[in-house]
């Protein structure tokens, strides 16, 4: 194994794993939006001739809850986002990792001295 | 030109060692499988209470559900606490503090949102569950009602299970 193998190796994993975060996170962040939206118009269409047409209370308790849903369905992609960061870092170091293993093999450094995984950065 | 090119890669195989040192990271929790079956069982649970009252129910027939509401609302916060005391690895924590992070993301129960994001739409359930049950036990619920409270709930269960599916890596 030589540089542009390492290389390529760890290009390879960086866009597979930032490929599948993008999918997951724009399915959520989609998902989301509609539910939102659904529950957006059912609340206009209540409030106009509903359960929700002669309660300011009832109302606003949606309202806000609408407003922390959203907070919190932001929050959630940016927690989605860390960990598509955190994996994509990760498959950079494995196949960094995989390529010295196989360096320092070949070299005739004992296997036993060289760990199957990168260490964890504390 | 072909050696410069070998040199180039080389140098930047180089500052990569340098850089990533070969270390992995951690940023969010480690994956809770508990936590997801305790969130799949009180979602059927949860969904079976919807579809009980889903076209409308009296403050009447309120106590033949009062012990539905008081199990999910038990199994939820205890999915809560669950969720809002597991470790965060320490390289999140320290992120965490970093100021644009801490202003966007931490509430005041929850200081690290962004990294452990499950507390407060779990927490957003409870709020729903408890108000849909004040309702129903003071003036009865309406099908209107009933379907707000279940857009919201989606909502929210859609988040935690999202999130706590994707911690499985």
């Amino acid at each position: 194994m030589n540089a542009a193998e390492i290389l390529d190796n760890m290009l390879g994993a960086l866009s597979g794993e930032l490929t599948d975060g993008y999918d997951l996170i724009s399915g959520f962040a989609e998902r989301q939006g509609r539910m939102l939206s659904k529950q957006a118009e059912h609340l206009a269409m209540e409030r106009i001739d509903g359960f929700l047409a002669d309660d300011d209370e009832l109302f606003a308790f949606f309202i806000d809850g609408m407003k922390r849903d959203t907070e919190n369905m932001v929050r959630s992609i940016a927690m989605l986002t860390a960990l598509t960061i955190e994996q994509a870092w990760n498959a950079v170091a494995n196949a960094l990792w995989g390529g010295m293993r196989t360096i320092l093999a070949g070299a005739g450094v004992p296997p036993n001295l060289l760990p199957t995984t990168p260490p964890l950065m504390a | 030109m072909q050696t410069l090119y070998l040199a180039h890669r080389q140098l930047a195989l180089f500052f990569a060692l340098f850089l990533f040192s070969g270390c992995a990271i951690q940023l969010v929790p480690d994956y809770d499988q508990a936590l997801l079956d305790g969130l799949n069982d009180a979602n059927t649970e949860a969904l079976t209470l919807f579809a009980q009252v889903e076209s409308g129910s009296t403050a009447e027939e309120y106590p033949s559900h009062a012990r539905d509401y008081a199990v999910l609302i038990g199994k939820f916060g205890a999915l809560r606490q669950r969720a809002q005391s597991r470790y965060v690895p320490p390289l999140a924590s320290r992120l965490a503090e970093k100021k644009i992070i801490r202003d966007f993301c931490a509430s005041e129960t929850n200081p690290n949102g962004c990294l452990n994001a499950s507390p407060a739409s779990i927490g957003e359930i409870l709020a729903n569950i408890r108000r849909m049950r004040d309702l129903h036990r003071e003036r009865g619920l309406q099908s209107g009602a009933v379907v707000a409270f279940r857009n919201r709930y989606d909502i929210q269960i859609d988040q935690a299970l999202t999130v706590e599916n994707a911690l499985k890596r």
